[in-house]
């Protein structure tokens, strides 16, 4: 092969790889945020040209392809010749010390140059057909160094790397248009060639990796270090194994079954080197995250955190780093269909967090950094820590909901219990039992027949008490128990205790907790009515409260337990109730099945009375029963 | 023992008719008991008592406005009978009767109890001194009974000559000990005396409706009007109906703590 051909070949590969990574860096400026940097866009625009240029008008020409194209020619050296310039204005830019004035002189006298050589190469082009203009590359050359030499003066003690980039993009460029101006196309070593016509290349190459890291390496590096790798394979193979074997006998069957055997283990070695060239960009290049290895971090993370707050807020933390994104965010979703887990544009995402109950979550990921997208894998990753957050948080809210049942149970079991112990210690209480007994044991000596009537009642009213397992009683079913109860006070008080029930009958058939009525007639004989010297009445009444359809207030019943005893003074009664006189038993009752708040009230007035109103709501069932049976007719 | 009959002279009080009646009924079984009265509340009981002068009193513990132990607080010293109280169930009673003695009867009562108690006073009648022992007995019990279960008391039983007076405890503004005698105040501006110990009746009273200003004085916390400081870190506290009290330094204390707090 001759150093022409050679250097021809390469000369043709580096404008189509240049050609490549201008395209690409031209996507991905115009893919990332608008307008946001117009100077990598006409970086990206310019390198493209001159490389579409030099391809045309050198790659083909010399391998024989077109004509010799003097003005594309020009074009494309006037491109290159603005390069610098545009750099120059970059690194102005991103200075931080230099006034807007300098930035203007210098960036102007830049793009003035450029443009001189611009005019001096089409002059040239023009009158003799000789391109690149010698004299134009000398003088930018010499210009852009001496631009250099004060740039590097006004952005001494700059931080970062982005001083480090341009000086070394420019100082390529210099030696490239040295180059250029110093010899004829095609005489040189193929190395010289290289490094002077494709000195743009390491620059799109240094803007890709600062700027577009992720998307340089995933769309144009994995693949090109792959082939490149098959490539040198393929090559080493040939030049140590092939060749020697092939020396002796070129043409025999021995060297067609190698040739078979050798295309037979490229493909097959391919994937393997894919992917082995893959994972040397993920973790050498990108350092990116094992997501395995994430998920498993992520779920031994989240396994120690009981509130789903805290899992979330872990997820982001652990979620960030991993896809290199400048903020993660959750927030309640109110998204009612979660077939979308992850949406995504293009440079943000939101994943659903898929949980059993709402409120359901959103992950959103905002400002992927160096041209990131989510990948195919990226997405997967996602979605499989959305799924284990989900699952997670499904853990805990099943957890927190079995713990608050459990303790709600236990909080019942106790009340029934309670319940249970007052029904046979106090409801019935034992001075009540006793008086019962003193009166029945009159009534046996003066008429019996009362006493037995007596008798009779008060083992129903035992027997009432006592039954165990029916929470709920109708109305009706209460009353019974309280008009047996009431019989026997009556028989001990006699005329001193007069009482009065007026409960509709249609309201009898309300099922409401049992015992909550008697305890408080009880109550009202107990420290109402018996403690006046001439008794008193005990009224019994209910009514229906009406659903009120603005608020959301259920329908209710209303019943009322009135004494005219000698009521009581508000300390006496906290006294009395801070004592548990079944009052708060009730309350506590009421309140569990749903009869809001403050389901029962007291008024009392030293000397005049007590009035006690309990509020039953009306279960779903009931209560267009009792509406339509209330309906006037 | 009075006339020529030696049998023993029973009043019965109980606010329950039926429960009285059994009672009586029982007792008219005995040959050497003679029922002189009943009564059905705790004031007739004591005008009963203090014109029949029976040997046994059967008083019911519980019964409106006055009850068998108030019953037995208002009696005169030289009045008062041998006493068997009678309950249907009152934990805290019970215990305080036995620990210091205090004959009492549960009810339903049943006659060989019955009779146990008839025989018993009839032993301690035979005895001199039985009065004084029997009057220190029931106090004890009584202030044993309302250290642990008593309700606080609403009416004050007030004796005025040949009437008894009941003070609701809502309408007293100001209580001030005189020696033995307690002087009570009321809204109406009526003074009622009584002979109580002013320690007793302060513990008996709902301490949140009233608060002791001094060794001497307790005061309606209603019916405070202004509370004056004087200088030297103690109160006087004017009342509605402008009674002027000095505060002790104690309970200046005290006062600030419970009253002068928001």
């Amino acid at each position: 092969m001759t150093t022409g051909t050679v250097a021809s070949l390469i000369n043709l590969l580096g404008f189509i790889t240049g050609l490549v990574l201008y395209v690409l860096l031209l996507w991905m400026v115009l893919t990332s945020r608008p307008g946001s940097n117009r100077l990598t866009l006409l970086t990206g625009i310019l390198g493209f040209a001159w490389n579409i240029g030099a391809f045309s008008g050198y790659g083909l020409f010399n391998l024989g392809f077109t004509e010799s194209a003097p003005l594309l020619l020009a074009a494309a050296f006037s491109a290159l010749c603005f390069l610098p310039a545009v750099v120059v204005h970059s690194a102005l830019r991103a200075g931080e010390k230099t006034s807007r004035a300098q930035n203007l002189l210098i960036a102007g006298l830049a793009y003035a140059m450029s443009g001189v050589a611009t005019l001096m190469h089409f002059g040239s082009a023009i009158t003799n057909g000789a391109v690149p203009s010698q004299f134009a590359l000398r003088g930018v050359t010499i210009g852009f160094v001496a631009l250099l030499i004060v740039l590097l003066l006004i952005t001494r003690g700059q931080t970062g790397r982005g001083r480090v980039l341009w000086v070394v993009a420019m100082s390529v460029f210099a030696v490239s248009a040295l180059h250029l101006s110093n010899h004829e196309i095609g005489q040189d070593p193929w190395w010289l060639q290289l490094a002077g016509h494709h000195a743009s290349l390491p620059l799109a190459l240094l803007i890709l990796y600062q700027d577009f890291r992720f998307a340089f390496a995933d769309i144009f590096l994995k693949r090109a270090l792959a082939f490149i790798l098959l490539a040198g394979l393929i090559f080493g193979i040939f030049v140590f194994g092939v060749m020697p074997i092939l020396a002796g006998n070129p043409a025999s069957e021995r060297s067609i079954a190698l040739l078979l055997a050798m295309w037979a283990v490229t493909a097959l070695v391919f994937p393997l080197l894919s992917r082995g060239a893959e994972w040397l960009i993920d973790k050498v290049v990108l350092k990116r995250v094992d997501y395995t290895q994430l998920a498993a971090t992520l779920s031994r993370a989240i396994e120690r955190c009981e509130i789903p707050d805290a899992i979330l807020d872990e997820t982001v933390r652990t979620l960030a780093p991993a896809l290199s994104a400048q903020s993660i965010e959750w927030s309640d979703s109110e998204l009612k269909d979660h077939l979308n887990w992850v949406q995504q544009d293009r440079r943000s995402a939101r994943i659903a967090v898929p949980s059993m109950d709402s409120p359901r979550y959103i992950l959103r990921i905002r400002n992927l950094s160096g041209g990131r997208r989510l990948l195919s894998d990226d997405l997967a990753m996602l979605e499989r820590v959305a799924l284990l957050v989900a699952r997670r948080i499904d853990a805990v809210r099943s957890m927190q909901e079995r713990y608050r049942h459990d303790l709600q149970e236990q909080e019942m079991r106790k009340l029934a219990a309670e319940a249970e112990l007052r029904a046979l210690r106090a409801q019935i209480n034992p001075h009540f039992l006793f008086n019962a007994l003193t009166t029945i044991g009159y009534l046996i000596q003066t008429a019996p027949e009362r006493a037995l009537g007596t008798l009779m009642r008060l083992s129903g009213l035992l027997r009432g008490v006592l039954r165990s397992g029916a929470e709920f009683v109708t109305i009706g079913e209460e009353l019974d128990l309280v008009e047996a109860y009431l019989d026997i006070e009556r028989a001990r008080f006699e005329g001193r205790l007069r009482v009065h029930i007026d409960i509709p009958w249609e309201l009898r058939r309300v099922r409401i907790p049992a015992l909550v009525i008697q305890p408080l007639v009880e109550n009202a004989i107990k420290h109402g009515i018996s403690e006046c010297l001439s008794g008193g009445e005990v009224r019994i009444t209910a009514r229906l409260q009406q659903p009120d359809e603005s608020s959301e207030v259920a329908a209710a019943v209303l019943i009322s337990v009135i004494d005219t005893g000698v009521g009581v003074t508000e300390t006496a009664l906290a006294r009395r109730r801070a004592r548990g006189f079944g009052l708060s038993n009730i309350e506590q009752r009421l309140q569990h099945y749903g009869s809001g708040k403050t389901p029962l009230t007291i008024r009392s007035t030293p000397g005049t009375g007590t009035t006690v109103e309990i509020r039953v709501s009306l279960q779903a069932g009931e209560t267009v029963n009792v509406l339509a049976s209330t309906k006037p007719s | 023992m009075s006339g020529a009959s030696d049998k023993l002279r029973v009043v019965i009080a109980d606010d329950e008719r039926p429960a009285r009646s059994f009672l009586m009924s029982m007792l008219r079984t005995f040959d050497d008991v003679e029922i002189v009265g009943e009564a059905a509340n705790g004031v007739e009981a004591v005008t009963l008592i203090e014109a029949r002068r029976p040997d046994l009193a059967l008083l019911d513990l519980q019964m409106p406005e006055l009850d068998g132990l108030g019953v037995v607080r208002l009696l005169r010293k030289n009045r008062m009978p041998l006493v068997a109280f009678v309950t249907a169930h009152d934990e805290h009673a019970v215990r305080a009767f036995e620990v210091n003695a205090v004959d009492y009867i549960l009810k339903p009562v049943d006659a060989a109890r019955l009779r146990q108690t008839i025989d018993r006073v009839k032993e301690r009648l035979e005895r001199e001194d039985y009065h004084a022992e029997e009057t220190e007995r029931i106090r004890a019990a009584a202030a044993d009974y309302e250290a642990e279960g008593g309700k606080p008391l609403l009416r004050i039983p007030v004796r005025r000559r040949d009437e008894i007076v009941l003070v609701p405890v809502n309408q007293l503004v100001s209580i001030v000990a005189d020696g033995e005698l307690l002087n009570l105040r009321t809204t109406d501006n009526e003074t009622h005396t009584i002979c109580y110990r002013l320690r007793d009746l302060a513990a008996r009273l709902d301490s949140t409706r009233f608060v002791r200003l001094g060794r001497g004085t307790v005061v309606n916390v209603d019916m405070i009007r202004r509370i004056v400081s004087v200088p030297g870190g103690t109160f006087t506290v004017i009342l509605t109906d402008n009674q002027e009290f000095r505060v002790s330094r104690i309970q200046s204390r005290l006062l600030r703590e419970k009253l002068l707090r928001l």
